[in-house]
């Protein structure tokens, strides 16, 4: 019985990191630009696509030691960074002054363009890179057998988390990017170029979405519309966490995948509806998340 | 009782700023009056204290004889006291006429009515016409409201408070934002409008000259108190008012 | 000179409205089942959308989840056809309508209490919700696979058609006359004293609020009415489609509907019917050029948002106002 309640919890963990690599672009978006990013799951795919590419293309049939995947997938996730770089200043700033549903509109159609453009270049196959997965092996911790990549993605979860408190925390950067979002218009009169700064804290969204993707990609395999689901998780981790708070991604995510843990545990059709059922019962609750702040742009 | 609002010894302070000091009041009915003072003086914190978008420490507003010291200002719009806003307060995407309208049906309960055209309550759009009309705003009927001259938006917005038939209007620098050519012309309006309505006015005018021309009577004041009221012609003789740079 | 919008604009459409109707009721004389059936489609959704703008366009509530009330709609026949045998078409829209305003009713109750963004995603998480029990409880809804929907018999009468005979024939014009009087309904809702307080509270809840609307309650309404109109149009979905499938209350057909209403233009009356139509027969020729039609939707929705914000019939307006501004310049200069 321990055996599999502690199987449950870590594959709990390992989900609830999924969850927060999942989600966290979409609230950093959210939180200092105030743009709710529909066409997150589109960069999450992008990750995939992006990271699936150059792992066939250096490891599998090029010289690169398999061990190159650890990189690899991070650089994906930058490459993907790069195009959001043409995104902020062309498309989503012209919106920030907009109504929400103009906003969520023109990410929407960014959704379906982006899904058909990887549909172009990829088409509709199903790709799989199990060299990747299973060259890290099985790890047992405390008599239970799990696969090595699994703990790699809950060990990239809270390394990437550390990253992003470092560079929102402690850099610089990170603080005029807080304050730009807390008191927009006084900020700009102190000589900080806020468009920037929007663009930055966009791509750095982006690259987060698409590590999402590109982390996850050996375990989740990759086929069609396989931004969906990261998508609306996302939005209900989200919106369980905190809308704006990284804190509240982290946290939030891990209550979900406990608690989805658990549920497909005694009731394996739940699944999914609890989740909605839990986003519906916060929302009804404490509308701002767990952590959220109350004073939401929105 | 020949005083239709009182305020006994208002006090509101936020922290260690005493923004209204021991304030006492008293308005005659169908009076205009004006209220003038430097910034921080405390006038729109005595208005928003008299509409209930604030309660006072400690004190009393009486109207009509009525303490409604803690009524919700949704309550003292129904018993007759409303506000208009210093920052134009409209419906920006209805026309002149609907957000006048919305008001008058909303005040005759006939704003749940979703199965037969607004158009069949002709009174409702007679009364409209007719407000519109003393606020010189006739002609705009049709247009939108955010595309009206700001003097006319501030008209408007005093318009939407007329709408509800107060006995009591406070009017918040009814003339802030128009131009010093235009002013006059607004005030000649609204008092006009509301000495036909026989609506008691309290207005606070930042312009003096506007402020000691157009009222009844004048209050004055400074530091979180009424320092001055009267005929304006006396008030502006006071050393206090004098001293405050008010003075002929 | 200046827009007049309202019921005097539209004593002078009348001919235009009427030559509509006759033209509306003359097509399945001409036209190919496959256009009558997109035609039905269009027309269904359009309801949809007008329905829904009430609460969005008018009241200014952006909701993802309206989808859930077509849905539900939908379901109602499907359900009564397969567990209480009933197949008699009374019975199916007056269920749907009860079942759907039902639902409105309550969830619009919870959600209400709060605004913008929040009242977006517990409408999202209800639909979803939804969603997923339909998915998911496979044994009554038989999750994916969907529930067939037989024709229904009329006033007693089984109609012994094909189903190709039965939906270019009786079911196109049960179809027209619903659109047609829901859409007269919709008028009348749009310039009535609720609709025109709708629209303030839009604008200016705070200060429509002191006027004494209860703005909460008011909102409440304007949710309610849009579940009515969208299970209607749900139920004559699952007749026109034969077959229900919870794809009918997904997120992403919640946001083709609020596509719909932008496209048209969601501040305008005929904007959402307009839109619904037009997308219709954009997504359906969008499919037949090209396997890769999400670009072409999604290119035109940024386009449309970014240089279009007032949609379809706001771009009409625009043009219009602009005419009768050259018009009084051109008089200014003569005198």
């Amino acid at each position: 019985m321990e055996t599999l309640l502690f199987s449950l919890f870590i594959n709990g963990l390992v989900f609830s990191s999924m969850l927060f690599l999942f989600s966290v672009g979409l609230n950093l978006i959210f939180g200092y630009l105030g743009v709710l990013n529909m066409a997150h799951g589109s960069f999450y795919t992008l990750g995939v696509y992006t990271s699936m590419a150059l792992i066939t293309m250096t490891v599998l049939k090029g010289p690169l030691p398999i061990v190159s995947i650890f990189p690899l997938v991070l650089v994906a996730g930058v490459v993907v960074g790069l195009f959001g770089l043409a995104v902020e200043p062309i498309l989503l700033r012209r919106v920030y002054k907009s109504e929400h549903a103009v906003q969520l509109l023109l990410t929407y159609g960014l959704l379906l363009v982006i899904d058909d453009v990887c549909k172009i270049i990829w088409g509709l196959e199903l790709y799989n890179v199990p060299e990747a997965y299973y060259f890290l092996g099985s790890v047992r911790v405390l008599d239970t057998a799990f696969p090595g990549y699994n703990l790699f993605i809950l060990f990239s979860c809270f390394a990437l988390a550390l990253l992003l408190w470092i560079i929102l925390y402690k850099t610089m950067f990170g603080r005029t990017a807080r304050a730009i979002a807390e008191h927009r218009e006084m900020v700009s009169t102190l000589g900080v170029n806020s468009p920037l700064f929007f663009t930055l804290i966009f791509v750095l969204g982006i690259v987060f979405a698409a590590w999402g993707g590109s982390i996850t990609m050996p375990m989740l395999g990759i086929f069609p519309g396989m931004g969906l689901d990261p998508l609306i998780l996302s939005f209900i981790v989200i919106t369980i966490g905190g809308l704006g708070s990284l804190k509240g991604a982290l946290i939030g995510s891990f209550v979900v995948g406990i608690i989805r843990s658990i549920g497909i545990g005694l009731f394996p059709e739940i699944d999914i509806a609890i989740i909605y059922l839990i986003m519906a019962v916060i929302l009804l609750i404490r509308p701002s998340g767990l952590f959220g702040r109350k004073e939401i742009v929105w | 009782m020949t005083f239709i609002l009182e305020c006994e010894n208002l006090k509101k302070y936020f922290g260690e700023v005493h923004a209204v000091d021991g304030a006492d009041l008293q308005l005659r009915r169908e009076e205009t009056t004006s209220i003038v003072g430097p910034n921080g003086a405390g006038k729109t914190t005595l208005i928003n204290l008299i509409t209930g978008w604030l309660t006072p420490d400690t004190g009393k507003v009486i109207f009509d004889g009525r303490d409604i010291t803690h009524r919700s200002p949704h309550d003292r719009v129904k018993l007759g006291v409303t506000r208009s806003f210093q920052l134009v307060n409209l419906c920006d995407g209805l026309s002149v006429l609907d957000n006048i309208r919305v008001a008058i049906l909303a005040r005759r309960r006939l704003a749940g009515i979703f199965f037969s055209l607004v158009d069949r309550y002709g009174y409702v759009s007679d009364e409209a016409f007719q407000l519109l009309k003393q606020l010189g705003l006739e002609d705009h009927a049709n247009e939108l409201a955010t595309t009206l001259p700001h003097g006319d938006k501030k008209l408007l917005d005093v318009g939407l408070a007329l709408a509800t038939q107060p006995k009591l209007l406070l009017l918040d620098e009814p003339t802030s934002g128009v131009s010093t050519r235009e002013k006059s012309g607004v005030m000649d309006i609204i008092v006009s409008v509301v000495r036909d309505r026989k609506v008691t006015t309290l207005m606070i005018e930042h312009d003096v000259d506007l402020a000691f021309s157009y009222g009844t009577n004048v209050i004055v004041m400074s530091q979180g108190t009424v320092i001055a009221t009267g005929k304006p012609g006396e008030v502006r003789k006071i050393p206090e008012v004098v001293a405050l740079g008010y003075g002929e | 000179m200046v827009i007049k919008i309202g019921p005097s604009v539209l004593r002078a459409r009348l001919p235009i409205l009427m030559i509509i109707i006759i033209l509306l009721f003359i097509v399945p004389l001409v036209a190919p089942s496959y256009q009558i059936f997109l035609l039905s489609y269009g027309l269904l959704l359009a309801i949809t959308a007008l329905g829904y703008n009430i609460l969005f366009g008018q009241t200014g509530l952006l909701s993802f989840g309206h989808a859930a009330f077509f849905g539900l709609g939908a379901y109602a026949p499907a359900f009564l056809t397969h567990y209480a045998g009933i197949r008699s078409l009374e019975v199916w829209i007056i269920s749907s309508i009860i079942f759907a305003t039902l639902v409105a009713a309550v969830i619009g109750y919870l959600c209400v209490r709060y605004t913008k963004i929040y009242f977006g995603l517990l409408t999202l998480a209800f639909s979803m919700l939804f969603y997923a029990l339909l998915y998911k409880f496979y044994w009554v809804t038989r999750g994916d696979d969907g529930l067939y929907v037989p024709i229904p018999s009329i006033l007693g009468f089984s109609i012994p058609l094909s189903k190709s005979a039965y939906i270019s024939g009786p079911l196109y014009y049960i179809i027209i006359v619903t659109s047609l009087v829901l859409f007269a309904f919709g008028w009348v809702i749009y310039n009535s004293p609720f609709g025109k307080t709708l629209q303030a509270i839009r604008e200016n809840s705070a200060r429509i609020e002191f006027l004494g609307i209860p703005v909460k309650r008011y909102k409440w309404y304007a949710f309610t009415l849009s579940g009515f109109f969208g299970g209607i149009a749900g139920c004559l979905f699952g007749i026109l489609n034969g077959h229900v499938n919870p794809m009918a209350l997904h997120w992403i057909f919640s946001g083709e509907i609020v596509f719909m209403c932008v496209l048209g233009g969601h501040r305008v009356f005929l904007g959402p019917i307009i839109g619904a139509i037009l997308f219709t027969y954009l997504k359906t020729y969008a499919i037949t050029l090209t396997v890769y039609w999400q670009i072409i939707l999604g290119s035109s929705l940024i386009a449309l948002v970014l240089l279009f914000p007032g949609g379809i019939m706001g771009w009409a307006e625009r043009l219009m106002r602009k005419r009768s501004q050259g018009e009084r310049k051109s008089l200014d200069v003569h005198t």
